[in-house]
Protein backbone atom coordinates (compact mmCIF):
# COMPACT_ATOMS: atom_id res chain seq x y z
CA UNK A 1 0.00 0.00 0.00
CA UNK A 2 1.36 3.17 -0.99
CA UNK A 3 2.19 6.20 1.44
CA UNK A 4 -0.66 7.99 -0.23
CA UNK A 5 -2.84 5.21 0.25
CA UNK A 6 -2.52 5.16 4.23
CA UNK A 7 -2.74 9.03 4.26
CA UNK A 8 -5.80 8.20 3.15
CA UNK A 9 -6.75 5.69 5.31
CA UNK A 10 -5.55 8.14 8.08
CA UNK A 11 -7.71 10.65 6.85
CA UNK A 12 -11.11 11.72 8.73
CA UNK A 13 -14.16 11.82 6.77
CA UNK A 14 -15.12 15.37 5.75
CA UNK A 15 -17.78 17.36 7.26
CA UNK A 16 -19.60 19.34 4.93
CA UNK A 17 -21.96 20.81 7.49
CA UNK A 18 -18.69 22.71 9.21
CA UNK A 19 -17.85 24.08 5.67
CA UNK A 20 -19.87 27.51 4.88
CA UNK A 21 -18.72 28.61 8.69
CA UNK A 22 -15.22 27.74 7.75
CA UNK A 23 -15.77 29.46 4.02
CA UNK A 24 -17.16 32.65 6.05
CA UNK A 25 -14.47 33.12 8.32
CA UNK A 26 -12.10 32.56 5.46
CA UNK A 27 -13.90 35.62 3.74
CA UNK A 28 -13.71 37.39 7.02
CA UNK A 29 -10.03 37.04 7.46
CA UNK A 30 -8.42 36.60 4.18
CA UNK A 31 -9.35 40.17 2.97
CA UNK A 32 -7.64 41.82 6.04
CA UNK A 33 -4.67 40.12 5.16
CA UNK A 34 -4.32 40.92 1.71
CA UNK A 35 -6.26 43.76 0.93
CA UNK A 36 -3.49 46.72 0.00
CA UNK A 37 -3.45 49.76 1.38
CA UNK A 38 -2.08 53.04 -0.80
CA UNK A 39 0.57 55.18 1.41
CA UNK A 40 0.61 58.52 1.28
CA UNK A 41 3.93 59.84 -0.18
CA UNK A 42 2.66 63.50 -0.52
CA UNK A 43 6.30 64.39 1.04
CA UNK A 44 8.01 62.99 -1.54
CA UNK A 45 9.47 64.69 -4.27
CA UNK A 46 10.48 64.58 -7.82
CA UNK A 47 13.81 65.94 -9.80
CA UNK A 48 14.04 67.38 -11.80
CA UNK A 49 9.86 68.53 -11.84
CA UNK A 50 9.28 68.46 -15.73
CA UNK A 51 12.05 65.28 -16.92
CA UNK A 52 12.88 65.40 -20.71
CA UNK A 53 13.70 62.56 -23.14
CA UNK A 54 17.00 62.04 -24.24
CA UNK A 55 18.76 59.30 -26.34
CA UNK A 56 20.95 56.30 -24.57
CA UNK A 57 24.47 56.92 -26.41
CA UNK A 58 25.48 55.33 -28.87
CA UNK A 59 22.99 52.50 -29.57
CA UNK A 60 21.97 52.49 -32.45
CA UNK A 61 24.74 50.19 -34.21
CA UNK A 62 23.47 47.33 -31.98
CA UNK A 63 20.34 47.70 -32.89
CA UNK A 64 19.40 49.78 -29.73
CA UNK A 65 17.20 52.73 -30.26
CA UNK A 66 16.11 53.63 -26.58
CA UNK A 67 14.74 57.05 -25.20
CA UNK A 68 15.76 57.48 -21.59
CA UNK A 69 14.16 60.39 -18.79
CA UNK A 70 16.09 60.15 -15.48
CA UNK A 71 14.81 61.40 -12.37
CA UNK A 72 15.79 61.69 -8.92
CA UNK A 73 12.47 60.56 -6.31
CA UNK A 74 13.51 61.69 -2.95
CA UNK A 75 10.39 59.00 -1.42
CA UNK A 76 9.13 59.66 1.95
CA UNK A 77 6.26 57.22 2.65
CA UNK A 78 3.80 57.88 5.47
CA UNK A 79 4.47 54.21 7.71
CA UNK A 80 3.59 55.95 11.32
CA UNK A 81 -0.16 53.25 11.50
CA UNK A 82 2.31 50.11 11.18
CA UNK A 83 5.98 50.73 12.80
CA UNK A 84 7.27 47.58 14.55
CA UNK A 85 4.48 45.54 12.39
CA UNK A 86 5.36 43.25 9.70
CA UNK A 87 4.35 44.87 6.52
CA UNK A 88 5.03 44.14 2.34
CA UNK A 89 5.39 47.54 0.22
CA UNK A 90 5.07 47.61 -3.23
CA UNK A 91 5.36 50.56 -5.92
CA UNK A 92 2.58 50.41 -8.72
CA UNK A 93 3.38 51.85 -12.54
CA UNK A 94 0.15 53.25 -13.71
CA UNK A 95 -1.02 51.57 -16.82
CA UNK A 96 -2.99 54.62 -18.07
CA UNK A 97 -1.04 56.82 -21.00
CA UNK A 98 2.12 54.52 -20.36
CA UNK A 99 2.75 53.07 -23.70
CA UNK A 100 5.46 50.69 -23.87
CA UNK A 101 7.97 51.69 -21.10
CA UNK A 102 9.56 50.28 -18.56
CA UNK A 103 10.64 52.22 -15.33
CA UNK A 104 14.34 50.87 -13.43
CA UNK A 105 15.46 51.92 -10.60
CA UNK A 106 18.64 52.03 -8.02
CA UNK A 107 18.13 52.80 -4.43
CA UNK A 108 20.12 54.06 -1.44
CA UNK A 109 19.71 50.50 0.11
CA UNK A 110 16.18 51.65 2.63
CA UNK A 111 14.07 50.46 -0.34
CA UNK A 112 14.63 48.18 -3.17
CA UNK A 113 16.30 48.36 -6.37
CA UNK A 114 13.62 46.88 -9.54
CA UNK A 115 11.85 47.58 -12.65
CA UNK A 116 8.66 47.88 -13.68
CA UNK A 117 6.28 47.92 -16.49
CA UNK A 118 2.87 49.78 -17.05
CA UNK A 119 0.13 48.01 -14.54
CA UNK A 120 2.55 45.92 -12.93
CA UNK A 121 3.81 46.22 -9.03
CA UNK A 122 7.11 45.71 -7.39
CA UNK A 123 8.36 44.85 -4.49
CA UNK A 124 10.43 47.48 -2.53
CA UNK A 125 10.10 46.75 1.22
CA UNK A 126 9.54 43.67 3.01
CA UNK A 127 9.73 43.40 6.94
CA UNK A 128 9.24 45.40 10.54
CA UNK A 129 8.37 49.08 9.83
CA UNK A 130 11.03 50.50 11.44
CA UNK A 131 10.23 54.15 11.50
CA UNK A 132 6.87 56.31 11.20
CA UNK A 133 8.43 57.64 7.87
CA UNK A 134 10.37 55.57 4.93
CA UNK A 135 12.56 57.41 3.12
CA UNK A 136 14.95 56.58 0.18
CA UNK A 137 16.79 58.26 -2.42
CA UNK A 138 15.44 56.10 -5.93
CA UNK A 139 17.91 57.42 -8.88
CA UNK A 140 15.06 56.13 -11.77
CA UNK A 141 15.06 55.88 -15.00
CA UNK A 142 12.30 55.79 -17.55
CA UNK A 143 12.88 53.50 -20.91
CA UNK A 144 11.08 53.51 -24.30
CA UNK A 145 12.06 51.86 -27.26
CA UNK A 146 11.23 55.03 -29.93
CA UNK A 147 10.09 52.25 -32.43
CA UNK A 148 7.46 50.80 -30.78
CA UNK A 149 6.36 54.01 -28.64
CA UNK A 150 2.96 55.15 -29.78
CA UNK A 151 2.47 58.37 -27.91
CA UNK A 152 4.59 60.23 -24.95
CA UNK A 153 2.67 60.11 -21.89
CA UNK A 154 2.29 63.73 -20.28
CA UNK A 155 2.74 62.45 -16.52
CA UNK A 156 2.64 59.35 -14.78
CA UNK A 157 1.42 58.76 -11.38
CA UNK A 158 3.40 56.39 -9.60
CA UNK A 159 1.90 54.84 -6.06
CA UNK A 160 3.02 52.57 -3.30
CA UNK A 161 0.81 50.33 -1.31
CA UNK A 162 1.06 48.15 1.83
CA UNK A 163 -0.27 44.73 2.72
CA UNK A 164 0.14 44.46 5.91
CA UNK A 165 -1.48 41.72 8.22
CA UNK B 1 -21.60 68.91 -5.48
CA UNK B 2 -22.31 72.66 -5.15
CA UNK B 3 -25.44 72.32 -5.24
CA UNK B 4 -25.34 70.65 -1.64
CA UNK B 5 -23.50 73.13 -0.46
CA UNK B 6 -25.07 75.92 -0.80
CA UNK B 7 -28.12 73.85 -0.02
CA UNK B 8 -26.43 73.61 3.63
CA UNK B 9 -25.11 76.99 4.27
CA UNK B 10 -28.91 78.74 3.18
CA UNK B 11 -30.02 76.42 6.30
CA UNK B 12 -27.04 77.42 8.47
CA UNK B 13 -27.76 80.80 7.59
CA UNK B 14 -31.96 80.58 8.28
CA UNK B 15 -30.66 79.22 11.92
CA UNK B 16 -28.03 81.81 12.92
CA UNK B 17 -25.93 80.63 15.25
CA UNK B 18 -27.05 83.57 17.82
CA UNK B 19 -30.33 82.73 17.54
CA UNK B 20 -31.84 80.17 20.23
CA UNK B 21 -34.14 77.28 18.10
CA UNK B 22 -37.63 77.63 19.60
CA UNK B 23 -38.46 74.11 19.22
CA UNK B 24 -36.80 70.38 18.92
CA UNK B 25 -38.22 70.52 15.72
CA UNK B 26 -35.73 73.50 14.85
CA UNK B 27 -33.03 72.29 16.90
CA UNK B 28 -32.65 68.81 15.00
CA UNK B 29 -32.77 70.97 11.83
CA UNK B 30 -30.32 73.02 12.69
CA UNK B 31 -28.30 70.41 13.75
CA UNK B 32 -28.73 68.38 10.72
CA UNK B 33 -28.35 71.59 8.28
CA UNK B 34 -24.67 71.68 10.59
CA UNK B 35 -24.26 68.41 10.21
CA UNK B 36 -24.57 68.66 6.31
CA UNK B 37 -22.17 71.55 6.41
CA UNK B 38 -19.83 69.45 8.57
CA UNK B 39 -20.17 66.46 6.12
CA UNK B 40 -19.47 69.04 3.12
CA UNK B 41 -16.35 70.62 4.88
CA UNK B 42 -15.04 67.17 5.07
CA UNK B 43 -15.55 66.26 2.05
CA UNK B 44 -14.03 69.38 0.67
CA UNK B 45 -10.62 68.93 2.62
CA UNK B 46 -7.48 68.49 0.01
CA UNK B 47 -6.96 64.73 0.05
CA UNK B 48 -3.27 63.72 0.88
CA UNK B 49 -1.51 62.89 -2.62
CA UNK B 50 -0.95 58.79 -2.61
CA UNK B 51 0.87 59.22 -5.98
CA UNK B 52 4.58 60.55 -6.45
CA UNK B 53 3.83 62.14 -10.83
CA UNK B 54 6.46 61.97 -12.89
CA UNK B 55 5.84 64.84 -15.56
CA UNK B 56 7.16 64.54 -18.57
CA UNK B 57 8.13 67.81 -20.76
CA UNK B 58 7.35 68.45 -24.24
CA UNK B 59 10.38 67.82 -26.07
CA UNK B 60 10.81 66.36 -28.96
CA UNK B 61 14.07 64.14 -29.42
CA UNK B 62 13.36 63.52 -32.92
CA UNK B 63 16.98 63.43 -34.93
CA UNK B 64 18.38 63.45 -37.74
CA UNK B 65 22.26 63.03 -38.12
CA UNK B 66 24.44 63.04 -40.66
CA UNK B 67 28.30 63.12 -41.51
CA UNK B 68 30.18 63.31 -44.23
CA UNK B 69 34.37 63.30 -43.82
CA UNK B 70 35.27 65.29 -40.98
CA UNK B 71 32.76 66.24 -37.98
CA UNK B 72 32.05 66.49 -34.19
CA UNK B 73 30.08 63.84 -32.38
CA UNK B 74 26.67 64.34 -32.28
CA UNK B 75 27.42 68.28 -33.23
CA UNK B 76 27.56 70.40 -35.61
CA UNK B 77 30.99 70.78 -37.95
CA UNK B 78 31.07 73.63 -40.93
CA UNK B 79 34.32 71.62 -42.22
CA UNK B 80 34.36 70.97 -46.49
CA UNK B 81 36.52 68.22 -46.69
CA UNK B 82 38.10 68.41 -50.52
CA UNK B 83 38.73 64.79 -52.39
CA UNK B 84 41.00 65.34 -55.23
CA UNK B 85 43.56 64.37 -57.61
CA UNK B 86 46.49 65.20 -59.72
CA UNK B 87 46.62 63.33 -63.08
CA UNK B 88 49.74 62.52 -64.60
CA UNK B 89 50.62 63.88 -67.72
CA UNK B 90 50.94 60.24 -69.41
CA UNK B 91 47.86 59.10 -67.20
CA UNK B 92 45.63 61.85 -68.95
CA UNK B 93 42.56 59.87 -70.55
CA UNK B 94 43.75 56.71 -69.82
CA UNK B 95 41.32 55.44 -67.24
CA UNK B 96 40.10 54.99 -63.98
CA UNK B 97 42.35 56.62 -60.66
CA UNK B 98 41.79 56.89 -57.14
CA UNK B 99 41.55 60.08 -55.43
CA UNK B 100 42.25 60.75 -51.86
CA UNK B 101 41.45 63.45 -49.27
CA UNK B 102 41.91 65.82 -46.58
CA UNK B 103 39.94 63.78 -44.41
CA UNK B 104 41.29 62.87 -41.01
CA UNK B 105 37.94 61.33 -39.68
CA UNK B 106 38.45 57.40 -39.18
CA UNK B 107 35.96 56.97 -36.43
CA UNK B 108 31.99 57.12 -36.30
CA UNK B 109 31.21 60.80 -35.09
CA UNK B 110 27.86 59.21 -33.87
CA UNK B 111 29.53 56.96 -31.08
CA UNK B 112 33.31 56.53 -32.17
CA UNK B 113 33.57 52.83 -33.73
CA UNK B 114 36.60 52.55 -35.69
CA UNK B 115 35.50 52.51 -39.48
CA UNK B 116 38.03 54.09 -42.12
CA UNK B 117 40.88 54.78 -43.07
CA UNK B 118 41.13 58.22 -44.05
CA UNK B 119 43.18 59.96 -46.45
CA UNK B 120 41.97 58.14 -48.59
CA UNK B 121 38.20 56.73 -47.33
CA UNK B 122 35.77 59.38 -46.44
CA UNK B 123 33.43 58.76 -43.38
CA UNK B 124 29.75 59.03 -44.39
CA UNK B 125 27.59 58.24 -41.59
CA UNK B 126 23.55 59.42 -41.15
CA UNK B 127 20.92 57.93 -38.81
CA UNK B 128 16.70 58.49 -37.84
CA UNK B 129 15.48 58.26 -34.96
CA UNK B 130 11.91 59.28 -34.56
CA UNK B 131 10.51 59.83 -30.83
CA UNK B 132 6.66 57.85 -31.30
CA UNK B 133 5.75 56.09 -34.44
CA UNK B 134 3.16 58.59 -35.78
CA UNK B 135 6.20 60.78 -36.78
CA UNK B 136 7.76 59.91 -39.90
CA UNK B 137 9.50 55.98 -40.62
CA UNK B 138 12.27 56.86 -42.50
CA UNK B 139 14.73 59.45 -44.06
CA UNK B 140 16.52 60.20 -47.25
CA UNK B 141 20.19 60.35 -47.62
CA UNK B 142 20.61 62.34 -51.12
CA UNK B 143 23.63 64.24 -52.63
CA UNK B 144 23.57 66.56 -55.18
CA UNK B 145 26.29 67.65 -57.54
CA UNK B 146 26.47 70.31 -60.42
CA UNK B 147 26.74 69.39 -64.31
CA UNK B 148 30.75 69.76 -64.28
CA UNK B 149 34.00 69.96 -62.48
CA UNK B 150 35.19 73.32 -63.49
CA UNK B 151 38.35 75.56 -64.74
CA UNK B 152 38.60 79.36 -63.97
CA UNK B 153 39.33 79.27 -67.58
CA UNK B 154 35.58 77.52 -68.11
CA UNK B 155 36.72 74.02 -68.95
CA UNK B 156 34.88 71.14 -68.08
CA UNK B 157 35.11 67.85 -66.75
CA UNK B 158 31.22 66.03 -66.33
CA UNK B 159 30.01 65.45 -63.14
CA UNK B 160 29.69 61.53 -63.80
CA UNK B 161 33.26 61.05 -64.05
CA UNK B 162 33.28 60.49 -60.39
CA UNK B 163 32.28 57.64 -59.01
CA UNK B 164 32.88 56.08 -55.21
CA UNK B 165 33.04 52.49 -54.03
CA UNK B 166 32.54 51.82 -49.91
CA UNK B 167 33.28 49.48 -47.53
CA UNK B 168 33.24 49.44 -43.77
CA UNK B 169 35.45 47.97 -41.31
CA UNK B 170 36.47 44.44 -40.45
CA UNK B 171 33.79 42.08 -39.86
CA UNK B 172 30.84 44.49 -40.94
CA UNK B 173 27.76 42.68 -41.60
CA UNK B 174 26.66 45.10 -44.65
CA UNK B 175 29.65 47.35 -45.74
CA UNK B 176 27.88 48.81 -48.40
CA UNK B 177 24.85 50.21 -46.06
CA UNK B 178 25.34 53.21 -48.34
CA UNK B 179 25.63 51.71 -52.06
CA UNK B 180 28.13 52.72 -53.86
CA UNK B 181 27.43 55.16 -57.17
CA UNK B 182 28.42 57.66 -59.76
CA UNK B 183 27.14 61.38 -59.37
CA UNK B 184 25.07 61.84 -61.82
CA UNK B 185 25.14 65.80 -62.09
CA UNK B 186 21.43 66.71 -60.16
CA UNK B 187 19.96 65.24 -56.58
CA UNK B 188 19.93 61.65 -56.59
CA UNK B 189 18.56 59.51 -53.16
CA UNK B 190 21.18 57.28 -52.31
CA UNK B 191 19.46 55.54 -49.53
CA UNK B 192 16.43 55.58 -47.65
CA UNK B 193 17.18 55.52 -43.95
CA UNK B 194 14.20 53.69 -41.70
CA UNK B 195 13.42 55.35 -38.62
CA UNK B 196 15.92 53.83 -35.51
CA UNK B 197 18.74 52.82 -37.84
CA UNK B 198 21.68 54.15 -38.69
CA UNK B 199 24.14 53.92 -41.83
CA UNK B 200 27.61 54.79 -42.31
CA UNK B 201 30.43 53.35 -44.13
CA UNK B 202 33.88 54.75 -46.00
CA UNK B 203 33.92 55.93 -49.34
CA UNK B 204 36.81 55.76 -51.76
CA UNK B 205 36.44 58.36 -54.64
CA UNK B 206 37.48 57.46 -58.18
CA UNK B 207 37.77 59.62 -61.47
CA UNK B 208 37.19 58.00 -64.46
CA UNK B 209 39.73 59.77 -66.69
CA UNK B 210 37.94 58.70 -69.80
CA UNK B 211 38.88 61.37 -71.86
CA UNK B 212 41.89 63.97 -72.41
CA UNK B 213 40.99 67.04 -71.14
CA UNK B 214 42.53 71.02 -71.23
CA UNK B 215 45.52 71.27 -68.51
CA UNK B 216 44.16 72.69 -65.39
CA UNK B 217 42.48 72.87 -62.01
CA UNK B 218 38.97 71.25 -62.12
CA UNK B 219 36.54 72.03 -58.97
CA UNK B 220 32.97 71.04 -58.26
CA UNK B 221 31.04 70.90 -55.00
CA UNK B 222 28.70 68.13 -53.99
CA UNK B 223 26.51 68.49 -50.66
CA UNK B 224 25.26 65.31 -48.87
CA UNK B 225 21.56 66.02 -47.33
CA UNK B 226 19.43 63.97 -45.21
CA UNK B 227 15.84 64.66 -45.45
CA UNK B 228 12.66 63.72 -43.67
CA UNK B 229 9.44 65.40 -43.36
Amino acid sequence: MSLADRRGLDRKPVSWRRWPGALGLAFLVFPALAEPIRLDDSLSQVTPPVAEWAWEPGSLRSGNSRLLMKVVVNVRLDTRKWVGKQGRIFMVMPVEGAGPLRAEWETLGRLQAGRLAPGERALVFSGSIPSPWLEDTMRLQLVADSRTMTESPKRLSFHFEMEAP
Amino acid sequence: MPRIRDKSVSRVERSSPWAVPSNHQGSRRAARALAQAALFALAALPMASEAWILNIGNNNPRRLFLTVGNGSTLADNATVNLVSLSVPAASVGQGSLQMTSNSTQANSTYDGFAMCTPPAQIYVGALYQRQINSQPGSARLQVTSPANLTTVAGDTIPFNEISWTVSGPAGDANPASIPAGTFNGATQTLVTITQGTLRDNCHTFHFANSALRPAGTYNGRVTYTLVSP
